[in-house]
């Protein structure tokens, strides 16, 4: 071999090393964990969800769950997103109660990444965006990760061929891949696949601290027809319907004369591993599951950059709306911002948890400190969010 | 030449008289931001209304779930069974059903359709019979229409005595068109949460 061969050769090399490298470069900022601010003095702890299930330990899936206890008897909620890692108003949602909320009856216990595994990686062939990025007004920046809806196979591989898991469920065929979905797999095993583990953690965490009221953070494409939808399981309904009516009567009261555009459902009497189903049927607790409508999840997404994600601005959806093809998520230009998005998250939940009280008493949880619908919509996150040094 | 101008003026002119046709047709909205609440064809007041009084479902939407937390929030005395049996229906002197069809409803309460079509059917022979007085909620908008959400609607058209619809889902007039045809008052909502006026009215305690 010449000289000019090996020096070709190794030009090469040296390019494809390059492109590796830039490449990984992002896979790797997908593996630090994001942070988050705690100096909420409402904070009394940041529990690990291998506390539940202790076959988590050290793996990728034992997630942080932030416990606000106000010391005082009375109804325990428990407020999660992430779910899926790319329903981004859900987390967010999550993260502004940990920043804000204060609880002076009741404990609430609010996991942001519940499927924290599916936080470090995106999609394959979508070009999505991995993190979300808010400058705050003292000029410091947040960053939140933004991942996929299962979790990475990286942490759970391969998939089975067939599972029939605790649900009832059965994974096969072109859903097999559903074993790494959170919301396919509730109840759980204390000890199978990461995220069966992960399911079983959370029903613990539910029987272990007697929570009356959960609340999982979805999003959904505008194809979805339940687009804003509470879904709640049978013994949620009095829960939801009341809640849903003192959202609206609230917004009245504030000028809102529209409402919210919230609206309720059944939980389906088939949707075993889903959590409103099988935490609803398998626990005490009141299961709901609210989405918010984010372009994002459709099957016509423009391509997902951050600013798709943020404003929710979707030229293909606005087309296919004005050909009037949709029956639920209608998209206009003024898109569906993830500050709106978050802020029915957060209407939907807070207004859950004030219903917990409204109906069952002894079940009261206080809670206070969230910004308001307006506060949300009109500063957005940047005017929220809180800086972390 | 002067046929094909004939043809021409005839195309036009039945193209007019379509567009003339459709926009006669087409639903005005009567609710606003300042007119929430719009009532047509005469009043339906509190003195129509007996008690006992039932809420139930036909075709099992969660909508009878947000009836219930409306007539809670007025204080209304009541009872609730979404899947009330005639027998049961008898009992009562008013009875309002909020109706429209929810697949995950009916397979939650292990329900099939041709089940909830024959407790509806026997259902409303129950209150023809009785003389009970039947009030119509529909109040899930346009998510609770559709053929067998019609299908319900119109069994309980036939019996209502009065009608109460969340606007929206009246986008096709299909409610006002059947309340005029045959004179039943019927109330208009902007939204689901303006049916708050309508049933304090109606069945909120009367201060002594």
């Amino acid at each position: 071999m010449n000289t000019k061969h090996i020096l070709r050769n190794v030009v090469v090399l040296l390019a494809a090393l390059a492109l590796a490298f830039l490449a990984g470069q992002e896979f790797y900022d997908l593996q630090q964990p994001d942070e988050f601010y705690t100096a909420n003095p409402a904070l009394t702890r940041i529990a690990k969800l291998s506390e539940y299930n202790p076959n988590l330990k050290g793996t990728a899936g034992d997630t942080d769950i932030y416990v606000f206890d106000s010391g005082v008897p009375g109804g325990v909620a428990l407020v999660y997103g992430g779910t899926h890692a790319n329903e981004t108003a859900a987390v967010m949602s999550a993260i502004t109660y940990i920043e804000n909320v204060s609880v002076s009856q009741g404990k609430l216990f609010v996991i942001p990444q519940a499927n924290l595994s599916a936080f470090s990686a995106t999609l394959p062939l979508r070009a999505q965006t991995g993190h979300m990025t808010f400058k705050l007004t003292d000029g410091s920046t947040r960053q939140v990760r933004i991942g996929t809806r299962l979790a990475n196979p990286v942490h759970q591989w391969p998939d089975p061929n067939y599972r029939l898991n605790t649900s009832g469920r059965m994974l096969q065929h072109g859903e097999i891949a559903e074993i790494r979905n959170l919301n396919r797999n509730h109840p759980g095993l204390e000890e199978g696949y990461l995220v069966e583990m992960v399911c079983y953690g959370i029903r613990k965490l539910v029987e272990t601290e007697n929570v009356d009221l959960l609340f999982d953070g979805h999003e959904a494409s505008p194809e979805f027809r339940a687009v804003n939808f509470l879904i709640a399981h049978e013994r949620a309904m009095d829960l939801g319907s009341a809640a849903i009516l003192n959202a609206n009567l609230d917004a009245m009261m504030e000028g809102n004369m529209d409402g919210y555009p919230f609206k309720l459902d059944r939980s389906g009497a088939t949707s075993w591993g889903l959590s409103h189903r099988a935490l609803g049927d398998n626990t005490n607790a009141m299961a709901t599951l609210f989405e918010s409508l984010n372009p994002v999840m459709g099957f016509c997404h423009d391509k997902v950059t951050e600013e798709l994600v943020k404003d929710g601005i979707s030229p293909n959806y606005v087309k296919i709306t004005e050909l009037g093809l949709l029956n639920s998520g209608e998209l206009t230009e003024a898109g569906s911002p993830i500050e709106l998005r978050a802020a029915y998250h957060m209407e939907m939940s807070r207004h859950l948890i004030g219903a917990l009280g409204e109906l069952y008493p002894e079940k009261t949880l206080t809670i206070s400190g969230l910004p308001t619908f307006n506060d949300l919509v009109t500063n957005g996150f940047e005017g929220i969010l809180k800086p972390l040094k | 030449m002067k046929k094909l101008t004939r043809l021409l003026a005839l195309v036009l002119a039945l193209t007019a008289l379509t567009a003339l046709v459709s926009a006669e047709a087409a639903y005005t909205f009567r609710t606003s931001k300042e007119n929430r609440v719009v009532t047509e064809n005469g009043e339906f007041t509190r003195d129509m209304v007996a008690e006992p009084v039932l809420i139930t479902s036909i075709g099992q939407s969660a909508d009878v779930s947000m009836l219930d937390a409306l007539m809670k929030k007025v204080g209304a005395t009541y009872t609730f069974n979404a899947t009330a049996p005639a027998d049961e229906v008898a009992k009562y002197k008013t009875v309002i059903i909020a109706s429209g069809a929810s697949g995950k409803g009916l397979g939650a309460a292990g329900i099939s359709e041709e089940d909830e079509i024959a407790r509806a059917e026997a259902l409303l022979k129950a209150v023809e019979e009785n003389e009970i007085t039947v009030i119509l909620a529909h109040i899930g908008g346009t998510n609770r229409r559709g053929a067998l959400s019609d299908r319900f609607s119109d069994m309980v058209l036939e019996q209502a005595k009065y009608i109460v619809v969340v606007e929206e889902g009246n986008d096709d007039g299909k409610f006002t068109d059947y309340a005029a045809e045959n004179e039943i008052p019927i109330t208009l909502l902007a939204t689901i949460a303006d049916a708050m006026t309508v049933l304090k009215d109606l069945f909120a305690p009367v201060a002594q």
